[in-house]
């Protein structure tokens, strides 16, 4: 028998519950009961490539301008990065499927086709790439995909592995081509044995400052019903095909030639005084001399008798 | 002392309706479960109706079968059919709707709707207003579900599903999802602020209601047999001789009597 420390045989072990998630993920219930679904457990030094994905972005836009491509996919990075540099990387389960084949037959509208067969004719004319994964998705197949990557997630929580599914590194694993014959990938991390180590995230405070916090805050709020999901500066949508239309962005922030703008106007407004004025004050003489004028009138007998 | 007795049959019975009371406990339980489930960007996205009762469910599945026989559902009617019966079998239904798919997309540009335009193949494709969908304009809806619906959400409520099925499995009550329940649902007025509704079945009984289940269900099945027995058994027994008068070993002889066969009566 051996003397194990505790700390190094959890984390060895992450891949035994590993393994019982992916047996929730695979026996999930579905709605279809046609979804496929795929996974591939990423571990130790096979993590690697997605950290130096973003990192390769450093290199080539500087810290800022990558932590702006798409802000929560730093945090997580980050994440992975602290966790990775201390000695207990989580694992990493890519957790993909297709959605992008309607073959249920079902009409059911809900991906905004009439028939499946146009979604599917669509699909293959129009069908692309967004930020996270590819589209257009079988509603039906994409409500079961959620419910597989959820029962992955209850079987961690239920073993109290500390774990958080991420679209950020889903789509980190999907474009460098961890998982093939998918249109959408979560990556759901499992580990490190450490007391909420996606959720209390410390590694944000070696790079974001209060005053950062604040700022993205400020700019998100100011638009808060208008804009698109917590980016630095939030996109704003508008009236009409505004996605047609060259994208606007919100910012707080002090603008000088807004600001000459303002004083130029309070300039004007006060000069428009000064030369109305007169002619108000003019009136205001007419006014006091007819009341005068009306006071010096002699009154007549019966104002007398009444006034007696 | 108080006593809980809980049997299965006769359906409805107080024994029976104190098993459903249990199974209603179950389901309020996986009705939190859905709350609590992992959401994107933890935004709240959905509702959650439980509904029971021999009148409530009898609705649903009444509806159902509507549903199966219009020539739109074609392909799904047998689906609607079958599982018109398992939502009377059930002793709960346990409604859950995405709230948020189809009026408040998540804004993410992530693809999932409709690839390169982004976002703006759900906004292209309703009315719109400042940025938001008109929530009031119901006229382009020419399917059972008023798509496109934010997929971001959509997800989400498979996550929902998903704990509420996680929770009845570590309680030992089955439950299963399904389709046709919710359409079936929505258009009866449950989950009002949603256009993507998943009715899930809640059952604790010895013979899971919602597997094993062969075709033609909707005409073979529990409660049609078992009502079939009864038509056909309350004509059989009429044509017996009555029990007093003729015992079971002189029946053939006595009804020969009373016939005047004279072969008989040897």
């Amino acid at each position: 028998m051996a003397l194990l420390e505790g700390g190094a045989f959890a984390q060895e072990r992450l891949l035994d519950a590993a393994g019982h998630i992916l047996h929730a993920y695979y026996k999930c219930p579905q709605v279809t009961s046609r979804l496929t679904q795929k996974a591939v457990v990423v571990t130790g030094e096979e993590l690697l490539p997605m950290l130096e994905f973003i990192e390769t972005l450093q290199g080539k836009l500087g810290k800022e301008a990558t932590q702006n491509v798409f802000f929560p996919l730093y945090v997580d990075y980050m994440c992975f990065r602290t966790a990775f540099d201390q000695g207990h990387p989580p694992l990493v389960l890519v957790l993909g499927a297709d959605l992008g084949k309607a073959d249920l037959g079902w009409d059911c509208g809900a991906c905004g086709f009439a028939t499946c067969a146009e979604f599917n004719r669509y699909r293959k004319e129009h069908g692309g790439l967004g930020k996270i994964g590819a589209g257009p998705c079988c509603a039906w197949k994409n409500f079961d995909y959620g419910m597989a990557c959820d029962y992955a997630c209850a079987a961690a929580s239920e073993m109290n592995v500390e774990n958080r599914i991420l679209g950020t590194f889903g789509l980190v694993s999907f474009a460098l081509g961890y998982l093939d014959g998918v249109t959408a990938a979560l990556a759901l991390a499992v580990g490190p044995a450490v007391e909420l180590w996606w959720y209390n995230r410390p590694s944000l405070a070696r790079w974001r400052t209060a005053e950062h916090i604040q700022t993205l805050f400020r700019n998100n709020y100011t638009v808060h019903y208008q804009m698109f999901s917590s980016d630095l500066r939030p996109a704003v949508k508008g009236d009409g095909l505004w996605w047609e239309r060259p994208r606007e962005f919100g910012q707080v922030a002090p603008d000088p030639q807004y600001e000459a703008y303002k004083n130029e106007i309070q300039g004007a407004v006060f000069e428009a005084v000064l030369a109305v004025r007169p002619k108000v004050e003019a009136l205001k003489a007419r006014m006091e001399q007819r009341s005068k004028e009306l006071a010096s009138v002699p009154q007549s007998d019966s104002d007398k008798e009444k006034a007696s | 002392m108080p006593r809980i007795h809980s049997k299965e049959f006769p359906w409805f019975s107080p024994s029976d309706l104190a098993r459903r009371q249990h199974t209603i406990q179950a389901a309020k339980l996986m009705m939190n479960a859905a709350h609590t489930a992992p959401c994107t960007g933890g935004v709240d996205h959905m509702e959650a109706e439980l509904v029971w009762g021999e009148k409530e469910q009898e609705e649903i599945a009444q509806k159902m079968e509507e549903l199966s026989h219009l020539p739109e559902n074609k392909r799904t009617a047998e689906m609607y059919r079958t599982e018109a019966v398992m939502a009377r079998e059930a002793d709960c239904i346990l409604l859950l709707g995405d709230t948020r798919g189809r009026n408040t997309p998540f804004d993410a540009d992530c693809g999932y709707c409709g690839g390169p335009a982004g976002c703006a193949f759900v906004y292209s494709r309703r009315r719109t207003a400042s940025g938001q969908i008109d929530h009031t304009d119901r006229s382009f809806a020419k399917t059972l579900i008023d798509g496109p619906l934010c997929q971001v959400h959509v997800q989400n409520l498979g996550y929902s599903a998903a704990s509420a099925l996680w929770i009845a499995r570590s309680l030992l009550v089955d439950a299963r999802p399904f389709m046709t329940v919710g359409v079936a649902a929505k258009k009866l007025g449950y989950c009002r602020a949603s256009e993507f509704v998943v009715g899930i079945l809640v059952a604790a009984t010895s013979k899971n209601p919602f597997v094993d289940v062969h075709y033609d269900y909707h005409v073979v099945n529990m409660g049609r047999i078992i009502d079939s027995v009864r038509k056909n058994y309350i004509i059989t027994r009429q044509f017996a001789p009555d029990y007093r008068l003729i015992p079971p070993e002189k029946a053939g002889k006595a009804q020969a009597v009373r016939s005047g066969d004279p072969k008989k009566e040897e």
